[in-house]
């Protein structure tokens, strides 16, 4: 995967497996009381301490609007950490980590407020040695995004501490909620902040098993020779969730599936799984390949035949019975926003002309799952027909399992043990938790290491950002003048019928997950 | 997520020292693992062979703890040989572990075979072990005694393994036994490893940690001295290979050493400037590592094990105030270091330049 992004002078680092620790840094994260700071950032940077991988002048500032203290931040955070963190909380070293903990309280459009903040990081700079480098964390609402670039820019902020340094920005999705919007943001971070040093973070490419899927195609020399039009017959992305909207109404209403999910997490398994090869992970090159695949995805002209849209009505779901989605909290009681989306893409270029790429995402489905399946061609030949069940052989099947259960398995036919030459579907099955055992990183352990390392490789560039909504930008316009209705289904299925038919049509069937 | 993964044995049985029955055994009991009541079948797990080599119970003691955990994390065909000084004839017993993952299926994660013997069953042990390693597989040898490397067990392990595993922690004359090892390795074109070094993996990542950025290099330019705390009576093996890692390095060169009360006492030049370096024991709390300390530029930099909390504890001494952290400790039992261990590829080349720096300056 990627490699040490930056090549140390340190001659102790030499030889050494753990090459991989950032130089010395203050992160800035705006948003620092909100949800996303105690669930996932606070404990990811502590992680990473306790794992050893932060620089040895290392510093958060949290800035917000309460009125909070550096003790009442540090108070919080522990909480936070003591909650969410995947290792629990070790008091003493908490204690140590901690006094790295600052707090700023300002509005993200008050200017002295990003004066207060220079000040504080040119003080943290002094005594925790983070030698002017910045990376700006902007887990706030995306609205506020454009803002707060503008006045970073405007309090001298993004040219690092006094004796210079580096700056990056780490922004989270949603990036726009269509083309239009999108390229507006791209312009605004734009002129304060170099394409390079923009890191929009897609927590899925922070996955194990997403980053695997390199390892698994390019780190083994039996897949890739198979891995084209010529063996392959369909190529199926599925995020299925047993949960709701989980209380975020009011988002879930401006975004939907497709916004949510597809725009962004399916097209980037996607494209990591219908890329060409690199020649090394150095540099821009997976994510210039990543785009390539993006630009070369067809336009959807017939909306009404190649996407599906759905919503769950009340129904049951893991043993319980759970509300409609007009009926959750923060949701129009007429509301057509999907909860339930299914495409079929078409990547026309030489590896993968005429195989068909379904993609499917719901909420309120029977189980919780994100998978790829490849389906492979048949045999030309078939010899063992009246053997099989129902005189129909059952094609390879490839699945990466990206979660829960993180594996892989491979479908294939075997005889079964007799007289007979009865032939059988056999699953050969690899399970990470099995063979590895260790408990893996969060993907924002990984994703905030490779930010303060400056390697953008899991990050997302703007082209693929701008080819996304160029895909599906005309998809939403269609939906709203009325193309392929919103379909309901019952809460606790596998999403409408039609997306069943959609796939049916092409004389395939949606991989059983 | 983080696997619920339980390690529990399924069967025990002593056989008669024939591989093939031991295969056929081992066939049996997978099968049977599969019937045992679960929905699904169990997956029969191997990324490694590992091979121990003891000479007494404390020896099978230490192995069995390893092959109690070691399969979480390298599920693998695990052989212990034993030769003791009474025994007569060859003896075999063997188990199995499954690992439950999630409370649902089961994976057959560790094959295990023990092997008894005495020192005029060298040869026919060897030839059981060499035929009951899965083939394609690589092989990881553990030296758990001070074995001559020029014995036949020894020597024929040596030639089948990618892998050879000592602990020259406690061992007495430990560095020439090292040396002796580290050659018949070379010989032999194995990676030669030791628990002494990779058990203090964490301290050296603290150490090179501290000189990382812009400014890091141009510190280790201006290395005054170099002081490392550990041992009993006398300097720890660890301490030493510390020392020797630095030495190595920073590429120090050897102009006057000390041998006295334990300690050792050197002077280094780095070809501008003399380098104090001095290994010494803890005198305090008997650590196998206690302390590092480099001063360059006039600043200390410290990685020091706090034996009160059980923390690590990281500082560097500005004029201007100290930067201090501390952190969570690493577990330093033989499976976790095991588990470290058998993936560093480069620890084996880094761990000889380390030895032959601390051989050149107890020489």
């Amino acid at each position: 995967m990627t490699t040490a992004a930056v090549a140390s002078p340190n001659p102790l680092r030499a030889g050494m497996r753990l090459a991989r620790t950032p130089e010395p840094c203050a992160v800035v994260v705006f948003g620092a009381t909100g949800d996303l700071t105690a669930r996932k950032l606070m404990p990811a940077l502590y992680n990473l301490a306790r794992e050893r991988q932060l620089p040895s002048g290392f510093t958060v500032a949290g800035f917000a609007r309460r009125d909070w203290t550096d003790e009442q931040f540090r108070a919080a955070m522990k909480d936070a950490v003591a909650k969410y963190s995947r290792t629990g909380l070790d008091e003493e070293m908490w204690d140590s980590f901690a006094r790295c903990l600052h707090y700023v309280q300002g509005t993200f459009d008050d200017m002295a407020a990003y004066e207060a903040l220079g000040e504080r990081l040119h003080k943290q700079d002094e005594a925790h040695g983070t030698a002017g480098n910045r990376l700006f964390y902007l887990a706030t609402p995306p609205d506020a995004y454009a803002m707060i670039a503008q006045r970073l820019g405007e309090a001298g902020l993004v040219r690092g501490g006094k004796d210079g340094g580096w700056t990056r920005l780490v922004v989270e999705k949603p990036f726009g909620r269509d083309l239009e919007s999108a390229r507006q943001l791209d312009q605004a971070l734009g002129v304060v902040f170099r394409e390079r040093y923009i890191f929009r973070i897609d927590h899925y490419l922070g996955k194990e098993t997403v980053q695997n899927i390199l390892v698994f195609r390019f780190g083994n020399g039996i897949f890739e020779p198979i891995w084209n039009r010529r063996y392959v017959d369909n190529v199926q992305v599925s995020v299925a969730e047993t949960v709701g909207i989980e209380g975020r109404g009011g988002y879930y209403e401006q975004a939907g599936a497709l916004r949510d999910m597809v725009q962004n997490h399916l097209l980037q398994v996607l494209s990591l799984v219908a890329m060409e090869p690199v020649a090394s992970f150095r540099g821009d090159a997976v994510r210039d390949e990543k785009a390539k695949v993006l630009h070369a995805i067809q336009p959807i002209e017939d909306v009404n035949r190649h996407t599906v849209r759905g919503q769950y009505v009340s129904g049951a779901v893991l043993g319980e019975t759970v509300p409609g989605y007009r009926q959750e909290p923060g949701v129009d009681p007429r509301s057509t926003v999907e909860t339930f989306a299914a495409l079929r893409l078409q990547i026309e270029n030489w590896r993968w002309a005429g195989v068909p790429f379904y993609l499917r995402v719901g909420k309120r489905l029977p189980k919780r799952a994100t998978e790829v399946a490849i389906t492979f061609n048949r045999p030309p030949l078939q010899l063992f027909r009246e053997m099989s069940p129902d005189n129909d052989p059952t094609p390879n099947l490839l699945v990466l399992r990206i979660q829960p259960d993180e594996g892989i398995s491979l479908r294939f036919g075997a005889k079964v043990p007799g007289t007979r030459s009865d032939v059988r579907p056999v699953n050969m099955d690899f399970r990470y938790g099995a063979t590895f055992g260790a408990s893996p990183p969060e993907a924002y352990e990984r994703l905030l290491l490779d930010a303060m390392l400056g390697d953008s490789t899991l990050f997302t560039r703007w082209d693929s950002v701008e080819a996304a909504w160029e895909l599906l930008t005309p998809v939403l316009e269609a939906w709203a003048d009325g193309a392929s209705p919103l379909q309901f289904y019952e809460a606790g299925t596998w999403g409408p019928e039609r997306a069943r038919e959609m796939i049916e049509r092409d004389g395939r069937e949606w991989h059983r997950m | 997520m983080a696997p619920n993964v339980a390690i529990e044995r399924v069967v025990e049985a002593p056989l008669r020292v024939d591989p093939a029955a031991i295969e056929g055994e081992f066939n049996r009991i997978w099968k049977e693992t599969s019937l045992a009541g679960y929905d699904e079948s169990a997956v029969r797990l191997r990324v490694v062979n590992f091979v121990a080599v003891g000479a007494d119970d404390a020896a099978t003691e230490r192995f069995e703890r390893v092959m109690n955990v070691l399969p979480e994390h390298h599920p693998c065909r695990g052989v212990l040989v034993t030769m003791t000084a009474g025994a007569s004839g060859i003896e075999s017993s063997i188990y199995a572990h499954c690992l439950r993952v999630d409370g649902g299926s089961r994976h057959l994660c560790a094959e295990v075979v023990e092997l008894r013997g005495g020192p005029g069953d060298e040869a026919a042990l060897a030839s059981v072990v060499l035929n009951l390693l899965v083939p394609e597989l690589p092989v990881a040898v553990w030296l758990l005694a001070p074995f001559e490397p020029e014995t036949r067990l020894v020597a024929d392990l040596l030639d089948a393994a990618d892998n050879v595993f000592v602990d020259s922690a406690g061992v007495p004359e430990a560095m020439s036994h090292l040396e002796r090892l580290a050659r018949a390795a070379a010989d032999h074109e194995v990676a030669l490893c030791d628990l002494a070094w990779s058990r203090y993996d964490t301290w050296r990542a603290l150490v090179a940690q501290l000189f990382d950025g812009p400014d890091g290099a141009q510190r280790l330019d201006h290395v005054e001295s170099i002081s490392v705390v550990g041992g009993e009576r006398e300097a720890s093996t660890a301490a030493l290979l510390i020392a020797g890692w630095l030495v190595a390095q920073l590429e120090l060169q050897l102009a006057d050493a000390e041998r006295a009360g334990g300690s050792l006492r050197v002077t280094l030049y780095d070809g501008s400037r003399g380098v104090r370096l001095g290994v010494v024991p803890d005198t305090r709390h008997n650590l196998e590592l206690a302390s590092v300390t480099i001063r360059a530029d006039g600043v200390d930099f410290v990685v020091q094990y706090h034996a009160e909390s059980g923390h690590m504890h990281v500082r560097e001494e500005w004029p201007d105030g100290p930067v201090h952290r501390t952190l969570a400790p690493t577990a330093t039992d033989d499976a976790s270091v095991f588990a470290q261990a058998l993936d560093d590829s480069s620890g084996p080349q880094l761990y000889a330049r380390a030895l032959a720096a601390v051989l050149a300056l107890l020489r």
